[in-house]
């Protein structure tokens, strides 16, 4: 098992795309910076010296020490320790939103694309609709339908934002549906699935790839943004719009409790922006001349 | 005729042309000896990455711009245009020397109306008004052959068809009258029966105007019908120049013999072609001694170590091959 | 024996301009009826605006037919049930002018290679690999292709990669359309070669699109000449290059750059004008805007496609008057 990611590891190096990526010094960046935080959600556990919903009334909103690196909330809970497992949940609530929008735009895409005519305009309408609302607002709507909670702000926010992936999926693929290896793919006999599926889908899987980098960030960004209005994550969850929300009140006098978890909301973000801009130009060109 | 010389109008001597990509230096044009005389007609004939578009375009510089020239001169009407600034070479640019590319949208830009993008080269370089030039813009889309030139002098590249859309870019390209016309696959995107308006035009233009004609083909056909002499390049390396009826009934090089024995109008039907066996060689790369020794069926040791180098054998009659002798 | 009978075949393209004009069409392929025996290679000559290469897509139903009949080994393509079509694909097979553009790009080589063997038949993996290989060494190619993409290979390579795929259920007709125009000279004459020989071999029907004469001379025992979207002159490849009847055929002869120095000054006839627009051909004779020999009855009336001699037929009015031996002698010395 080791064995073989070793080994892929060693394929990436040669591969000349990671070597083209290295090149892009911002992207290498994001991707270090990315490292860290993950490597801080998975290591949670160890690196964390306190519970995060360790209450210590004796330690309110103490500023940070060698104890308390980044100080203590106004319930005397660590910051670090706090701020660390929200990485998990900020990184795990992205991915599960990249995932639902993805799942939800991606099909529609490809079939708008394929098919084209009344399919197409009809998906395009949904998306379009969909898309001309004003995101926040929508989202919000949909919240206060269903009630406060993390999973609920999972599904407002891939509601919100799943229109880019399909507008992206059927622009790329209606220029492929045309190009000779589809009608050569129709002229061996292969059926319309899976021509979707083997031939459309594994062309136009960089371009969702930057976009799925490239929207992490929105997503984290909306689903603090909710959690800080309160629709979120529910205390004592150490979610960062969450604590955003929580050090509201005490922000002249103990500015830590803001200021750390907004601080890797931004880092976070600026993370997946670079990488992805990165990624996008080192997949785009390859397609291109590849 | 009588021993009439001609004057030599581009000496290109010693000229090193290689791309700089990811993967290493592509040698494109690997020490390049040529020389073009004035009013004649010359072809440069080659495969895909032979290096033929990338020495005739280093002519006017206007390469890509992983283009490194490492060395050489290329004289023209007595100077180096190499050493040239870029503002100095834009001055010779459209005025002594032309271009006509395959793709005529290299040169016609999509927003502006045709009119004035043939009578532009003549403001630019003569100064004239541009009341003035555009009426000899008008007169030139007229002698190229475009109907109601005056109604179409107001009109959109688009609206041209592609047949129409080369002789606007071959108007734009004279109206200065060059002494040098560069012509880089001109017709390949045409259909055939333009193909063949286009050729004349060319020819008649070139005759009425006495200019120098350097084209760059891959069409054999085009060749014969083209040209006075021609040149044949494999790979980065100029392998043999002569003048056309020797290319084709004499050709020293055995890939040039190979390259005409290819070429298939020249077989009875459904009778095998001849065909050279293996491919090109990566310019990143190229062979030790000589380029094509790997696909040469006369290859001996000395091809394999020394590079043959581009001597007269006869007059007129240039090859690179060590094994010339053999091959008459 | 007849393997493919053509009749009255036409494809229209709608074409609208906005939402509220009428729609208009673009006459692709306009009424073209044509056989092709087994084992004989049919050559489809025509410059852009022809029609040809709808024709192609139209015949093997790659792109659905207005109207006509395409009876194919005498069962009509149009007619066909699921089943029937899915026999329809696996006895046909088409190449493409690009061969980059006609292979998927992140498919290997073994993959490109086995669908049309996962479609169509039940092999398994051992024999799948095992005809694969097969197949790659008739064409020219190895084992060491297996594993690589479309990008790793050379035009030549990719192209005979095409072909592979077109032959590898052992079709009954092959369409190609253009399948040499990408290439460099040389790598045409290979794959012409291979094409003759895998012809011969397997007892290939081919249908040969092309701009260029010379090619379709080369490897075809009929050629039918397209204009417009009709066809205008159809014999055997012999009769096309040495009594051709149509004055576009003429000109298509007289235009093609002959690569012999010495027939530089030939006589020809002089063309002028571009081929026409599909949205709205020149009515009577569709060619007769661009014929130096176009009377009264040229402008008013289509001509047919009639029988001048035997398997030689033409759509010209002036058909029987005209000769044009004399304007070609200089070429038909270099063609004999």
């Amino acid at each position: 098992m080791i064995r073989l990611f070793v080994e892929k590891i060693k394929l990436l190096g040669n591969n000349e795309t990671f070597k083209l990526f290295l090149t892009y010094k911002r992207g290498v960046a994001g991707l270090i910076l990315l490292s860290l935080i993950v490597f801080l959600a998975l290591t949670a556990d160890f690196i964390t010296p306190k519970r995060f919903d360790e209450i210590d009334p004796s330690s309110r909103l103490l500023p940070p020490t060698i104890k308390y690196i980044f100080g203590t909330d106004h319930m005397g809970r660590d910051v670090f320790s706090r701020v660390v497992y929200g990485a998990r949940i900020a990184l795990w609530v992205g991915l599960l939103v990249v995932l639902v929008e993805a799942g939800i735009g991606v099909p529609l895409g490809l079939l708008g694309g394929f098919y084209g005519g009344r399919i197409d305009k009809f998906i395009s309408a949904i998306t379009d609709l969909i898309w001309a609302f004003p995101p926040i607002i929508l989202a919000l709507a949909i919240v206060t339908i269903l009630g406060p909670g993390l999973t609920n702000v999972v599904i407002a926010v891939s509601v919100i934002s799943w229109a880019p992936y399909t507008r992206v999926v059927r622009a790329k693929t209606l220029s492929i549906v045309s190009r000779e290896f589809i009608i050569a793919a129709r002229a061996i006999g292969e059926s319309s699935l899976s021509i979707i599926l083997r031939y459309i889908l594994p062309n136009i899987l960089p371009p969702i790839i930057v976009l799925a980098t490239l929207t992490i960030p929105s997503a984290i960004l909306y689903t603090t943004a909710l959690s800080f209005l309160g629709f979120g994550a529910q205390p004592p969850t150490p979610d960062w719009g969450l604590m955003l929300n929580e050090g509201r009140d005490y922000i002249f006098m103990a500015p830590w409790c803001c200021v750390f978890p907004g601080l890797f909301i931004t880092l976070t973000a600026l993370s997946f922006n670079l990488l992805g801009d990165a990624l996008r130009e080192v997949l785009d060109p390859k397609l291109r001349y590849g | 005729m009588g021993d009439f010389l001609p004057r030599t109008l581009l000496s290109i001597r010693d000229l090193r042309v290689y791309y700089e990509t990811i993967r290493g230096y592509v040698r494109a044009v690997d020490n390049v000896n040529l020389e073009i005389y004035e009013g004649e007609r010359f072809c440069l004939i080659g495969e895909t990455g032979c290096g033929k578009s990338t020495l005739a375009l280093a002519i006017p510089r206007l390469l890509p711009p992983n283009a490194r020239i490492l060395s050489g001169s290329i004289m023209f009407k007595n100077i180096d245009l190499l050493k040239l600034s870029d503002s100095e070479l834009e001055e010779i640019r459209g005025r002594d020397i032309a271009v006509v590319f395959q793709n005529p949208m290299r040169s016609l830009n999509p927003v502006l109306r045709v009119g004035p993008q043939v009578a532009e080269p003549l403001v630019a370089h003569f100064k004239t008004t541009w009341r003035e030039a555009l009426v000899s813009a008008i007169k030139q889309l007229s002698r190229v052959g475009i109907p109601d030139p005056e109604l179409r002098s107001r009109d959109y590249p688009h609206a041209f068809s592609g047949g129409m859309k080369q002789r606007a870019m071959i108007a734009m390209m004279t109206t200065c009258k060059p002494s040098l016309l560069i012509a880089d696959e001109p017709t390949t995107a045409l259909d055939v029966t333009i193909q063949a308006q286009v050729l004349k035009l060319i020819r008649e233009l070139k005759d009425e105007y006495g200019l120098t004609l350097l084209l760059i083909t891959h069409n054999f056909g085009i060749v014969a019908e083209m040209c006075d002499r021609a040149g044949v390049m494999y790979a980065g390396k100029l392998v043999e120049v002569s003048n056309v009826v020797d290319i084709f009934e004499s050709p020293l090089h055995p890939y040039t013999k190979g390259l005409i024995e290819c070429v298939v109008a020249r077989k009875k039907s459904k009778l095998r072609l001849s065909q050279i066996p293996g491919a090109p060689p990566s310019l990143i790369n190229p062979p030790e001694g000589c380029r094509f020794h790997p696909r040469c069926l006369y290859a001996n040791r000395k091809c394999v170590s020394e590079e043959p180098q581009l001597i007269e054998v006869s007059k007129g009659h240039l090859v690179a091959c060590h094994n010339y002798e053999s091959n008459r | 024996m007849r393997l493919l009978e053509v009749r009255d075949l036409k494809k229209y393209f709608e074409f609208k301009k906005g939402i509220l004009s009428k729609p208009q069409y673009i006459r692709a392929v306009d009424g073209v009826s044509f056989s092709v025996d087994r084992g004989t290679t049919l050559g489809v000559v025509g410059e852009s605006g022809s029609g040809k290469s709808t024709l192609g897509l139209t015949i093997l139903r790659l792109i659905e037919p207005t109207s006509g009949t395409i009876l194919f080994n005498g069962r009509d393509v149009i007619r066909l049930s699921e089943e029937e079509l899915k026999w329809f694909r696996r006895s046909t097979g088409i190449v493409f002018q690009d061969p980059y553009s006609s292979l998927n790009p992140r498919m290997r080589v073994k993959e490109i290679l086995e669908r049309p063997l996962k479609i169509h038949t039940d092999y398994d993996e051992k024999t799948c690999t095992e005809v694969i290989v097969k197949t790659l060494e008739e064409v020219g190619l190895s084992e060491e292709h297996l594993m690589r993409y479309p990008h790793e290979l050379s035009g030549g390579q990719q192209q005979r990669v095409a072909i592979a795929r077109a032959i590898i259920l052992r079709p009954l007709l092959v369409v190609l359309d253009e399948p040499t125009s990408s290439l460099d000279v040389s790598v045409q004459a290979q794959i012409l070669n291979l094409l003759l020989d895998l012809q011969s071999k397997h007892g290939l029907t081919y249908i040969f699109i092309t701009h260029d004469l010379l090619t379709a001379r080369h490897i075809s025992d009929y050629i039918m000449v397209m204009y417009a979207g009709k066809v205008v002159e159809y014999s055997t490849t012999r009769e096309i290059f040495t009594n051709p009847k149509h004055p576009y055929t003429v000109s298509l002869l007289s235009s093609i750059p002959i690569p012999d120095p010495k027939l530089r000054g030939r006589k020809r006839i002089e063309v002028t004008g571009e081929p026409p627009s599909p949205l709205n051909p020149p009515k009577g004779c569709r060619f007769h805007p661009r014929c130096p020999y176009a009377i009264e009855t040229c402008k008013l009336k289509e001509p047919e496609l009639l029988e001048y001699s035997k398997e030689h037929l033409v759509a010209c009015h002036r058909a029987s008057e005209l000769d044009f031996t004399e304007l070609l002698t200089d070429i038909t010395s270099f063609f004999a």
